[in-house]
């Protein structure tokens, strides 16, 4: 059984098409990664799985119930943590968490510590005089709390350091594989490709790509900078397969790369190379790639066909 | 069970501005009886005339002109001032612990808990009605405190009848309020409806009896199933008490209904 499934899952705003037409599923034990730009359609998706939002049309099933229908029923088996989580006022880590168990039926405080000794979390604390990683913490562990074997999240490292952002990951990990679910929503990619088993890509509400981590980082884009120590012919650089965009200004070359960095590296080193940066391209530009290979013909940026 | 978590932790989160509104509203009832001997002493029958004189939309504001008994002085504020107050906030407090959270998006982790819509509602209602009983069983008892330190001579159940009243009063509004938002989830909706309603409907109570054509009409307005048929003399009136008891009930409810079939906002 799967652990989220939708079929033709809509959302519409007036006439604004937030999400349309989602056939998804999510396995048990699957670490789904669900990527796309800010207002592409992943908070609409969440909070269609939460039953917090009506569907226009379709629907989606979690832990084998109607989202909209059972969202109570849904929840037990659920961890929710929302993009920008809302706290109330006045209140620390430990008396809100501690609310949110009771309407659990219950977290033992030794769970709720071990979560926020993971992250360095102080619950003594009144949430609002956190910082917003602090806050995003006390987000993340109420989601995991008690121990659900469904969770949801959306940009759940978001306003988390890199130290933070790996702990979550080796955190992910463990949940699945101990057998549970995670559904991940994100802008950037290389926090999903990190620790995801599968991803789907979502443009303007519509799923445009669903495919394997792999086969993501085969896709990789990247914007690549070279300076040498004297001045290179750029012909070689331009015939290599999944470069494009080369350009030279003075010993410095600027391309992009798609795909396996090997053929690039090994031609730069037969030159004397002082540096080589390489940047992870946006989500946007990646889209860009997907559309060309949907529809060779149609503008770059249209929609896919 | 889930609602009455819900409404203690809301009563805990607005303790301390509870508390100052507690201290607040009951130390003007307090205040005002201490008053009661020196007005007594130096008031004049000329009071009586002048409020007798005054021109009848003054009068129907002050809410009582017979300033001179306890009762009557009494009336002139929990015949006008309170009444306007608690209603007024209970539009207030409403509106932000239901649709002024919601729009925050200050929902989205408690409904993400196998928590109902129905129970937060509830909840969040009881909470309300919580602080709306508090500041006024706090006006009923200082003002009863007072009234035995200056030796007043009036029926202290009374008073307390005229609290438990407003009480009703404020349950009916914030009921009015949960409806508004349910149905709409928008915090500038739902204050200006509830808190506007709260005011409008007191000009009405106040001023339908100076028009003829209107003053049959007086009853449509909450207040006037509160303090209308002056509780102070007359003690609680289990119609209009049990009336409000009934808008309170049924703006819920309704609101309920409303929220459960429709997106929950952020």
């Amino acid at each position: 059984m799967a652990a989220i499934s939708t079929s033709g899952l809509s959302k519409n705003y007036g006439s604004v098409r937030a999400l349309t037409d989602l056939d998804l599923e999510v396995g048990d034990g699957e670490l789904f990664g669900f990527l796309g730009p800010n207002g592409a359609g992943k908070t609409t998706t969440i909070r269609l799985l939460m039953g917090l939002l009506r569907p226009t049309a379709g629907r989606a099933e979690v832990a084998g119930r109607d989202a909209w229908g059972d969202a109570v029923e849904v929840h037990r088996s659920v961890g929710y943590l929302p993009s920008d989580p809302v706290f109330p006022r006045n209140v620390t880590g430990w008396e809100f968490l501690r609310h949110l168990g009771s309407l659990r039926g219950g977290v033992p405080d030794t769970r709720i510590r071990h979560l926020a000794d993971r992250f360095e979390l102080d619950l003594s604390r009144p949430i609002q005089a956190l910082s917003r990683g602090n806050r995003q913490k006390v987000g993340v562990v109420q989601a995991f709390m008690h121990d659900p074997p469904i969770l949801i999240l959306d940009e759940a490292s978001s306003g988390l350091d890199p130290l933070k952002q790996a702990t979550l990951n080796r955190l992910l990990r463990e949940t699945v594989d101990g057998g549970r679910t995670v559904f991940l929503s994100s802008h950037v990619i290389a926090e999903v490709e990190e620790v995801a088993d599968r991803v789907g890509i979502i443009r303007d509400g519509v799923l445009v790509a669903l495919e394997g981590v792999d086969e993501l980082k085969a896709r990789a884009v990247r914007r690549v900078e070279i300076r040498f120590a004297d001045a290179v012919d750029w012909e070689p650089f331009q015939r290599l397969p999944g470069v494009e965009q080369v350009e030279v200004r003075d010993r410095t070359l600027r391309l992009v790369a798609t795909g396996s960095m090997d053929q690039l590296v090994k031609t730069a080193a037969r030159f004397e190379v002082e540096t080589f940066t390489s940047d992870e391209a946006d989500l946007a530009e990646v889209f860009l790639t997907y559309y060309r290979d949907d529809d060779p013909d149609s503008d770059e940026g249209g929609d896919p066909s | 069970m889930n609602a009455l978590r819900v409404a203690g932790r809301s009563l805990d989160t607005y303790r301390r501005p509870l508390l100052i509104w507690v201290a607040a509203v009951g130390a003007m009832g307090f205040l005002q009886v201490l008053f009661w001997p020196a007005f007594e002493s130096s008031a004049s029958e000329g009071l009586e005339q002048l409020m007798e004189n005054l021109p009848a939309a003054l009068q129907a504001l002050v809410g009582e002109t017979n300033l001179l008994t306890p009762e009557g002085f009494i009336n002139s504020r929990f015949n006008s001032l309170f009444p306007l107050l608690i209603g007024v906030y209970a539009a207030f407090r409403a509106t932000n612990e239901t649709a002024g959270l919601e729009q925050d998006g200050g929902f989205e982790l408690l409904l993400g808990t196998p928590l109902s819509r129905r129970e937060l509602l509830v909840g969040k209602f009881l909470a309300v009605a919580a602080a709306v009983a508090a500041i006024m069983v706090g006006l009923g008892l200082l003002t009863v405190l007072g009234a035995v330190l200056v030796g007043m001579d009036i029926s202290l159940g009374r008073i307390l009848a005229a609290a438990v009243a407003m009480t009703f009063l404020g349950w009916a509004f914030a009921g009015a309020t949960f409806l508004v938002a349910g149905v709409t989830g928008s915090r500038g909706i739902t204050l200006g409806v509830g808190a506007g309603a709260a005011v409008a409907l007191f000009v009405w109570y106040s001023f339908a009896p100076l028009v003829e054509a209107l003053e049959p009409f007086r009853p449509l307005s909450p207040y006037d199933h509160a303090i209308g048929y002056d509780p102070i003399r007359n003690g609680l009136e289990a119609f209009g008490t049990l009336l409000l008891a009934a808008v309170a009930l049924v703006g819920l409810m309704l609101a309920i209904l409303f929220f459960e079939r429709r997106d929950v906002g952020t």
